[in-house]
């Protein structure tokens, strides 16, 4: 388990350093540099946006250029924020903490809804619970979020709540709940499959045949069953990510995703880069996570 | 397999709409109705007040208040019969000019807003109709695109191996590593924040960009079982040229997955585009796409007062449900045995 640990992190790093290298070439490719703005100042002179230019690195080959960024970001420095007049890694740390915020919420709430629902229908495999659910499933999953999210809002103002008592628990649980909804719908549905599968296996006949209760027989399928579930938790978190960026834009929701948007308009790039690159870290982090909890549940993977 | 019939229904309503915009929608995208903003939906009668049933449906003027400028509603419950084939304004489709409509009014001047008008008294109908058309074309130009490059690169990777194929799916794994809407905002980056004439094209090759790696996984992994078969062997023992097993002995079998794959990509695809331009960085205003149709509804009046902004909306869930749909079933028709 140590050295799968060990070897998948030794991976991640690598994709890591690899991911880095790719935003920041991408955004080497945007025409002009932080500077070629100030060019068309009457009141600079070329010789101190020349000095500036050496000032920022911005001279130098490409490599050095990476390489001088990475030293920054790892030492904390994430640059400043051209439109917000501020440090950026100050917002930028504030803004991530808010989307992981909501996304982790979110994230329990489709596991806790959707384990349960999910063994559910496929103990109703068939009957009408589970049609039901199935169509209920479906219709969720294919409301795209900015739909819910403005349906959402829609109920909120409609019924008052946020003017009412739980005025600021409907600010945290809205958009956590438009986040969840369609990925609880997935996962219902995958465990659902997969759990009929895996109660079609011989060894379920052999475990009933041993004796055991129908209640422990169950404990073993979940469990052989949860592996395409825990193999999907890295993209159902780059999912949520993906859908914060529309929700904290709807429902105003200080984030990373509402920052990133705003520094394309504002053409604050290296705050974008930033982010990006940021977001990029967490999405590998989750996938990593996901990775070592399957071969956790699933000896077999270690090896 | 009827939801297989009612995605496929769904989906080809959904083109043949887009495609016959300009014919069914009855006013421009773009046009005005300075006096007619926030035109609630009005219903088209066949009775009126008096109970008198009429064969041509009408609507009454009345209905037609303006929520901004009240001024508008001096009309008494005149009635304004609506028309078939009308002729109105004159419009490009497929090449040639036209000005028959396929319903509206006589009246000069006044909206037919089946499904309301919006802040500027455009007709909403109108232009979610010419937003299907624009979100729908730049999702399945996108899904082509992604399709034409995951299937070369992946092909490629898959069927020579070694340092390409390490290439070709390291970078692949970025793409894995990153949500799909950061991966589309970093390159929408790229470019300036209002994009001109060519957002179609630069909207349908971003998309693409994003969903090649997805196309490229599956493709290679096909390819790397296909080759292994003896017949490819067989084909190569007999002095076939690389280049002509892949055309002939592997690609036939890739048909149904690239099949799959595009009822895949296509939801995902027209969603990003909505997304984008919900944000405002795709198709910007005055013309419409689904996505900044939605945007117009994403505020606090729109959402308490003028709840028929929302429903651009429900076409939109029509398309992904319709496309799911579709997916849903053709799983089963991937691991079907091959044809010939």
């Amino acid at each position: 388990m140590l050295q799968f640990t060990l070897r998948r992190l030794f991976e991640t790093f690598l994709l890591l350093v690899l991911l880095s290298l790719g935003v920041f070439a991408l955004f080497s490719l945007i025409p002009g540099d932080f500077l070629s703005e100030m060019q068309l100042n009457p009141s600079m002179s070329p010789g101190t946006i020349d000095q500036l230019r050496q000032d920022y690195g911005i001279d130098r080959p490409f490599y050095v250029q990476y390489l001088l960024w990475l030293k920054q970001l790892l030492s904390g420095n994430f640059g400043y924020s051209f439109a917000q007049q501020r440090p950026a890694f100050d917002l930028i740390a504030e803004r991530f903490s808010n989307t992981l915020l909501i996304t982790l919420l979110a994230f329990a709430i489709i596991m806790l809804l959707a384990l349960p629902v999910g063994v559910y229908s496929a103990l109703r495999a068939g009957g009408w619970q589970d049609h039901l659910l199935g169509a209920l499933s479906l219709f969720l999953f294919s409301v795209p979020t900015v739909v819910w999210a403005l349906l959402i809002l829609m109920a909120a103002f409609h019924g008052g709540w946020f003017t009412s008592a739980f005025s600021e628990t409907a600010e945290y649980f809205l958009p956590v709940v438009t986040l969840a909804l369609p990925g609880a719908a997935l996962v219902a549905r995958v465990l659902r499959r997969q759990l009929l599968e895996t109660l079609a296996l011989p060894f379920m006949k052999a475990l009933a045949a041993k004796g055991l209760s129908r209640r422990r027989v169950l404990t073993h399928a979940v469990r052989h069953a949860l592996n395409p579930v825990i193999s999907l938790t890295g993209s159902i978190f780059a999912a949520l990510l993906s859908g914060a960026v529309v929700v904290e834009k709807i429902f105003s929701w200080p984030g990373i995703g509402a920052l990133t948007v705003d520094s394309i308009f504002a053409r604050d790039l290296y705050i974008v880069l930033n982010c990006v690159l940021l977001v990029g870290l967490l999405t590998v982090a989750a996938n990593f996570l996901a990775d070592v909890a399957l071969a956790w549940n699933d000896p077999r993977i270690r090896y | 397999m009827i939801r297989l019939r009612a995605g496929l229904l769904i989906v080809s309503l959904l083109l043949v709409l887009a495609a016959a915009a300009p014919l069914i929608a009855p006013y421009h995208p773009a046009r005005q109705f300075r006096d007619f903003a926030y035109v609630a939906p009005v219903r088209p009668h066949f009775r009126d007040r008096k109970g008198d049933w009429h064969w041509r449906p009408f609507i009454y003027q009345e209905e037609l208040s303006s929520v901004i400028l009240p001024a508008a509603r001096q009309g008494r419950a005149k009635k304004f019969p609506l028309y078939f084939f009308v002729r109105g304004e004159t419009y490009q489709w497929f090449g040639w000019n036209w000005n028959v409509h396929l319903f509206g009014l006589q009246q000069e001047g006044f909206p037919l807003p089946l499904m309301g008008t919006d802040g500027l008294g455009r007709d909403l109908l109108s232009r979610t109709l010419y937003g299907a058309r624009v979100s729908l074309t730049i999702g399945i130009v996108g899904v082509l695109l992604a399709l034409a490059m995951g299937l070369t690169l992946g092909a490629a990777a898959g069927f020579w191996g070694g340092w390409l194929d390490a290439v070709i799916m390291r970078t692949a794994d970025l793409f894995f590593s990153l949500p799909g809407v950061f991966i589309l905002l970093a390159l929408r980056a790229l470019f300036p924040p209002r994009l001109s004439d060519q957002s179609y094209a630069v909207l349908a090759l971003l998309l693409a960009l994003v969903g090649w790696p997805v196309v490229a996984r599956v493709v290679r992994g096909q390819v790397l079982s296909l080759k292994t078969l003896e017949y490819v062997t067989a084909a190569r023992a007999c002095g076939a040229s690389s280049w002509r097993i892949l055309r002939i002995h592997i690609l036939p079998f890739l048909i149904g997955t690239l099949a799959v794959q595009a009822t895949v990509l296509a939801p995902a695809f027209i969603l990003g585009e909505v997304t984008l331009s919900f944000l405002g960085l795709g198709i910007q205003e005055p013309q419409a796409s689904w996505g900044n149709l939605l945007a117009s509804a994403a505020s606090l009046s729109a959402l308490t007062h003028f709840y028929w902004l929302l429903y651009p909306g429900l076409l939109l869930v029509a398309t992904t449900l319709s496309f799911h749909l579709l997916g849903e079933r053709s799983e089963q028709w991937q691991s079907r045995a091959p044809w010939w």
